[in-house]
């Protein structure tokens, strides 16, 4: 059995001193040893059998951590405590501790960390959190349990546990009050890790073999599903791939005051400039929604960014030759494409422009600091110089990866069950005037959420059943917004965001294929 | 003090290799072409340099201690290789309604018929040259690989091509929507960018005992081609001479 380390975590004043003194003389009688990297105004009562405390200050923990754990080994030698609990400082990094602990000779074989605590004080918290750099992130993203003291409501506790358990599904949240429920929890074992991943793969392969039963048979529709849903992952990836690595190349090399700097602060020229970036971008749309979450986070005004991930996919040099191709060099519907690809993104932008979605609208904020907080900084002491950036923007691409690619993989699944199961029915019965045809053909690239350059061909098949116009709202409006776009972007922004998003761009592709539909089928 | 494996990087490293062994088998057994077309091939060498990238990078991270290991997140990359080893085949004509009205099918894709893309403006072939094209006989056989190639050809280039003689293997398509009695089209299952869009497509074909093929059988078959004026284009046409019965061509083609 391995001696525990239990270790506190939190912002300063956020109540570890005094979690401690409750804490403490419960354990007396196993010979506890206390290391202290942080004095705060409440002071540690090492009371009667005086329990042996060490002290360090941060400048320590920052300088010369071998000397540091040459101290901590010597005291664990001197006094063989049965445990070890430590309250650490509020702006170090949890990474620069644990190294400490996993360098000392005992560590792993002796003594093991058996939890974290991570304090908070909900008012503090809630103000200060996501503004004091990585320290705090970081320390919450590796807690086991969240201690959360002036929760006045059920509505504040069931925040905070989104935002704790947004950085990990396991971390257990706790109110100050709830004192047995978290003795319990601290310390109950926890499962190892490998007994985990074991139980996982067991239950990963009996899914596998029931499914490999029921697809014996491969003539029926969940044989096309997976083909469906292989097709597009396989398409996606690559393309997901792009954007994420520009997404994180933005974010890691380029900084804000550059943004600031070179884009165009006037509404025009900003969406000038955006538009005219999207015409040179060769991705699609699973490309443009990571590099536009970057674009918003380091300041590019929204509806410059959002008349950028609008256009880029309608627009691209890609997406126009396989229009081209598709339509047997039909230019007219090539730019009829572009232009009105182009004249969308301009009527989107300003309707952002000149209804601001409110700041706290836009991001699912935690999303985008647990991104970043998740293994970013385990090694910051490195993300010094091109090579220390050059090893972050690695890492940063791979989480951003994982991060995004999953709501890549529901939506590829989502797509590959409504394309196997939607009766083309719908898309044949060409009834109504030009409105419900436009709304229709609209409504089916939405669902159907093909690649931006693959779908011309898609529209090719149609255009013998449907107008010139009800195509173009399929091309136009297809790229911008499908099913597994706003999945996608559901990793970064708050459902109310998409919504608009998703209204605004209907509306306003609706509108300007419709106006335009003269031109289109006049000429 | 022993080093501690870091699990999470390890599982990573593992499946950014894991998947780029998959690529790589797929690329070079041209099992991708069944997922996908080949213009996907430049794009999946990317990602596998990427993958390797990665995996190299991690390497360092390998032994430096982390307290917490996830693990649900490699599941991104981990869902589709498992996808891949399930058993899973071509998608069979037959999903594709034959006879019925194709408003009634629930295809994955479009129908691509030659007829009805809006070719005013020819552009230069993406394909050229085409094998099986003999310019003194007017004759044109095509092979079971260029089926597409030829379909594109035709479709765009159709009038070069009005009065050669055309040996075509495919499998009978129907539909009442744009066919004439005795009209089918010779098909094969087209694949113009990945597996989401596969569906059949080819040439009408004219022969008078139409009515007695049975859809989604296979004929190797011959006839003349002949543009002809519908809703103001000129497409191909081919006015069936001869009528074989055929095997069936396994896999796609790509137009």
């Amino acid at each position: 059995m391995k001696r525990p380390i239990y270790i506190i975590t939190g912002f300063l004043d956020s109540g570890k001193t005094s979690l401690l003194n409750e804490i403490l003389p419960k354990r007396a009688g196993r010979s506890p040893l206390v290391l202290q990297f942080e004095s705060g105004e409440e002071d540690l009562v090492c009371q009667e059998p005086p329990i042996p405390c060490l002290k360090f200050r941060k400048r320590e923990l920052e300088e010369a951590s071998s000397d540091l754990a040459e101290r901590i080994a010597k005291a664990f030698a001197e006094h063989r405590p049965q445990e070890v609990w430590i309250e650490y400082n509020g702006m170090a990094l949890f990474s620069q501790l644990y190294t400490i602990l996993s360098s000392l000779p005992s560590f792993g074989g002796e003594y093991r960390v058996e939890k974290v605590i991570h304090t908070a004080d909900y008012p503090l918290f809630m103000q200060t959190f996501g503004k004091t750099g990585a320290a705090p992130l970081e320390q919450l993203a590796n807690a086991d349990i969240v201690l959360a003291g002036n929760i006045k409501s059920e509505e504040e506790e069931k925040r905070l546990r989104r935002i704790a358990q947004s950085f990990d599904s396991n971390i257990r949240v706790f109110r100050r009050e709830e004192k047995d429920a978290l003795f319990q929890e601290l310390f109950r074992q926890k499962s190892s890790l490998s007994s985990r991943l074991l139980l996982s793969g067991i239950g990963l392969a009996a899914v596998f073999l029931l499914f490999s039963k029921l697809l014996e048979d491969t003539s029926g529709k969940l044989n096309t599903v997976i083909n469906v849903f292989l097709g597009i992952t396989l398409q996606a990836f690559p393309f997901l791939l792009i954007g994420v690595l520009l997404s994180s190349l933005i974010q890691v090399f380029v900084s804000k005051a550059t943004i600031e700097r070179i884009f165009p602060k006037n509404l025009g020229t900003g969406i000038l400039t955006a538009i005219f970036a999207g015409f040179f971008l060769p991705v699609c749309d699973c490309a443009s929604i990571p590099i536009f979450r970057s674009l918003v986070r380091k300041g590019v005004p929204l509806p410059a960014a959002v008349a950028f991930m609008t256009a880029t996919p309608v627009i691209n040099p890609v997406v126009m030759l396989s229009t081209y191709y598709a339509f047997n060099g039909n230019l007219r519907v090539v730019f009829g494409r572009v232009i009105l690809g182009i004249l969308s993104a301009i009527a989107i932008g300003l309707l952002f422009y000149f209804f601001p979605a409110r700041q706290t609208e836009r991001f699912s904020q935690i999303a985008d600091l647990s991104l970043c907080s998740c293994g970013c900084y385990d090694g910051s002491e490195e993300s010094e110089g091109f090579r220390g950036k050059l090893f972050v923007f690695l890492r940063h691409s791979q989480i951003e990866f994982f991060n995004v690619g999953k709501y890549l993989l529901i939506g590829a699944m989502v797509t590959a069950i409504l394309q196997t199961s939607l009766s083309r029915s719908f898309a044949a019965t060409n009834a109504g005037g030009l409105a419900a045809s436009v709304l229709l053909l609209m409504l089916m690239a939405f669902l159907l959420s093909l690649c931006s350059s693959s779908d011309a061909m898609i529209a090719r098949g149609l255009a013998g059943r449907f107008p010139m116009p009800a195509i173009m709202g399929f091309l136009v409006f297809g790229p911008m917004m499908d099913v597994k776009n706003v999945i996608l972007l559901s990793g970064y922004f708050s459902k109310k965001f998409i919504l608009r998003l998703i209204t605004v761009c209907a509306a306003v592709c609706f509108v300007t294929v419709f106006l335009f539909s003269k031109f289109l089928t006049g000429v | 003090m022993k080093k501690k494996l870091h699990i999470q990087t390890l599982l990573e490293i593992l499946c950014y290799l894991a998947f780029a062994a998959l690529l790589l088998y797929l690329c070079f057994s041209g099992g991708y072409k069944m997922y996908v077309t080949a213009r996907m091939l430049p794009y999946f060498y990317f990602m596998i340099a990427v993958l390797v990238i990665w995996s190299l990078s991690s390497l360092g991270r390998l032994f430096r201690p982390g307290y917490k290991s996830r693990s649900a997140h490699i599941l991104v990359l981990l869902l589709p290789i498992l996808h891949f080893f399930l058993p899973h085949d071509l998608i069979l004509q037959s999903n594709f309604a034959l006879q019925e009205n194709i408003s009634a099918s629930a295809s994955s894709g479009e129908i691509l018929p030659a007829d009805q893309a809006a070719a005013d403006l020819p552009p230069s072939n993406f394909y050229l040259p085409l094998s099986g094209l003999d310019e003194e006989e007017k004759f044109i056989f095509v092979t079971d690989e260029e089926f597409g190639a030829w379909y594109t050809e035709l479709t765009a280039n159709g009038e070069a091509y009005d009065g050669y003689t055309i040996r075509i293997k495919g499998f009978i398509f129907k539909s009442p929507d744009f066919m004439k009695e005795n009209e089918f089209m010779i098909s094969r299952l087209l694949m113009t960018c990945c597996v989401a869009d596969v569906a059949p497509g080819g040439i009408i074909s004219v022969y008078e005992n139409s009515p007695s093929l049975a859809a989604g059988d296979w004929y190797t078959l011959e006839g003349r081609l002949q543009m002809e004026k519908r809703t103001g284009y000129f497409v191909p046409r081919i006015l069936v001479e001869k009528l074989e019965t055929a095997e069936p061509v396994d896999g796609y083609a790509y137009p």
